[in-house]
């Protein structure tokens, strides 16, 4: 119950994970918020306003669809003035606080989002986005700087939230949080199949670049031996495996049968050891 | 009996004068020539050691016997009974074996004969073998790009090599699900291998 209780916070914590300031004015666009499609031209002229203050860029996207749902971009690629993007009480950076109401109105096609979604989980598996980021520019009326805004802030949000190990981090937190920043409802579930589900990229792969190789492909045969140049009955079993590696090399070797028990013992003792590990408290420290 | 064979493995002493200890421990010397890999154990030293009376050809004659019903003995790999009616059908043929030195075989067989079955079931393997392997777990706790990975990975060392040669060292990095995975496919192996063994 307690747990439960403090996880909103703690969560909002770790997606508005603070980074060294020097990288922040520089690599971090600043996740901004939802604004209703009905602004006045009012607020509509707020926004420029809004535009043109260095600290603080904002503006949001609208969708064609009936429901109206509406996404915003991340802005904030200015040199961080004094004070801005800043953490607030709650935790969130200043910015991600609802402000005045005001709004841009982008017409981004529903179609369009899903190849916003695919490009960014590309771009978050580390491939070459240059050419569909092109074909998307393209297909819609974003400008090039919208567009970068809205790519660079879901590669952000996504990259945050793909930190997290997934043993702590739980989905109802992540759509919670997605809420908080007022993600509309049809791109919460988006957001959340990429941390959760089958569409998560295999960023692992990108992160541990630095790993050593790991098995791709396991292949073994019992082999029986009937009769050999020294024995006239062998009827000895031994174990013929294959390894593929994931560096692409294989390997093949006998295990005598005394050997195999001797590794499948290790293997189970292996996983053991890791469950303990998991269990350990340590591992549950959040920052 | 087992002290003559234990004097054969050490630098053999003096032979005793009986005539079925310097037998035992001609068997002990060929077994450790052919089966145990000792080349050390040449047909001069052991007629030296054990028959210094005996003439060379006498003694070789008497060697390659021996080392030919050994022989047949391990390639069949002989159970007692086995052992028995080739040991008696030897005694009774022209030019074989004494019903002691019959004795002394089987004796010396009893007492060789799982180690000598491994052996020969080594000789008969010399692709890679695994040898031996080595584990840890690590706790990878940051990198670059995750902030927080906190999953423990085990690294696997696996030392592959042929018999007598230089082996290998296989290094390899497995998550948890990987190491379950490979622990599944070995319960398979096992599974195999024990409706093989008890169907034969």
């Amino acid at each position: 119950m307690e747990t439960s209780l403090q996880e909103p916070v703690q969560s909002q914590r770790r997606l508005t994970h603070p980074e060294p300031p020097q990288l922040r004015s520089i690599s971090t666009p600043r996740l901004l918020f939802l604004i209703p499609n009905n602004a006045t031209p009012l607020q509509r002229s707020e926004l420029h306003r809004a535009l043109r203050k260095p600290q603080l860029r904002k503006y949001t996207v609208k969708t064609t669809g009936p429901a109206a749902s509406v996404t915003r971009g991340a802005a904030g690629r200015t040199q961080a003035a004094p004070g801005g993007g800043g953490q607030g009480p709650g935790g969130l950076p200043a910015a991600a606080r609802p402000r005045q109401p005001a709004s841009i109105f982008l017409f981004v096609k529903e179609s369009c989002i899903g190849f916003l979604f695919t490009v960014t989980v590309n771009a978050l598996e580390g491939k070459d986005c240059k050419e569909s980021v092109k074909l998307i520019a393209e297909s819609t009326n974003l400008s090039e700087e919208q567009l970068a805004f809205l790519i660079s802030g879901m590669y952000t949000l996504l990259r945050e939230a793909l930190r997290l190990p997934l043993s702590t981090f739980k989905q109802e937190v992540f759509k919670e949080d997605l809420k908080e920043l007022r993600i509309p409802e049809d791109f919460i579930a988006d957001f959340s199949s990429i941390v959760f589900g089958n569409r998560r990229p295999v960023s692992e792969g990108t992160a541990q670049r630095s790993r050593l190789p790991s098995v791709q492909d396991f292949k073994w045969r019992v082999d029986v031996a009937i009769s050999t140049s020294s024995l006239a009955r062998a009827l000895q079993p031994s174990i013929l495996m294959l390894l593929k590696l994931s560096d692409g090399t294989a390997h093949r070797f006998e295990v005598p049968v005394a050997k195999f028990q001797e590794l499948r013992y290790n293997v189970a003792l292996i996983l053991k050891e890791m469950n303990d590990l998991e269990k350990r408290s340590i591992l549950k420290i959040q920052d | 009996m087992a002290a003559a064979e234990q004097q054969q493995q050490q630098p053999p002493p003096p032979p005793p004068p009986e005539g079925c200890r310097p037998l035992s421990a001609l068997l002990g010397g060929i077994a450790q020539a052919a089966y145990y890999g000792k080349a050390g154990i040449t047909e001069e030293l052991l007629r030296r050691q054990l028959y210094p009376e005996a003439a060379p050809e006498e003694f070789r004659a008497l060697r390659a016997k021996m080392g030919g019903l050994l022989q047949s003995i391990a390639s069949a790999d002989m159970d007692l009974n086995q052992l028995e009616a080739f040991l008696t059908a030897q005694t009774k043929k022209q030019g074989g074996i004494t019903s002691d030195q019959a004795a002394v075989i089987a004796k010396f067989w009893k007492n060789h004969r799982i180690k000598i079955r491994e052996s020969l079931i080594n000789q008969s393997r010399w692709d890679n073998v695994l040898k031996n392997m080595n584990w840890r777990v690590d706790l990878k706790s940051q990198s670059r790009h995750i902030d927080q990975i906190n999953t423990p990975v085990a690294i696997v060392e696996m030392e592959l090599g042929k018999n007598g040669q230089e082996s290998e060292f296989l290094c390899l990095e497995f998550d948890e699900a990987k190491v379950n995975q490979m622990l599944k496919k070995l319960s398979e192996i096992e599974e195999s291998m024990t409706s093989l063994t008890q169907a034969t």
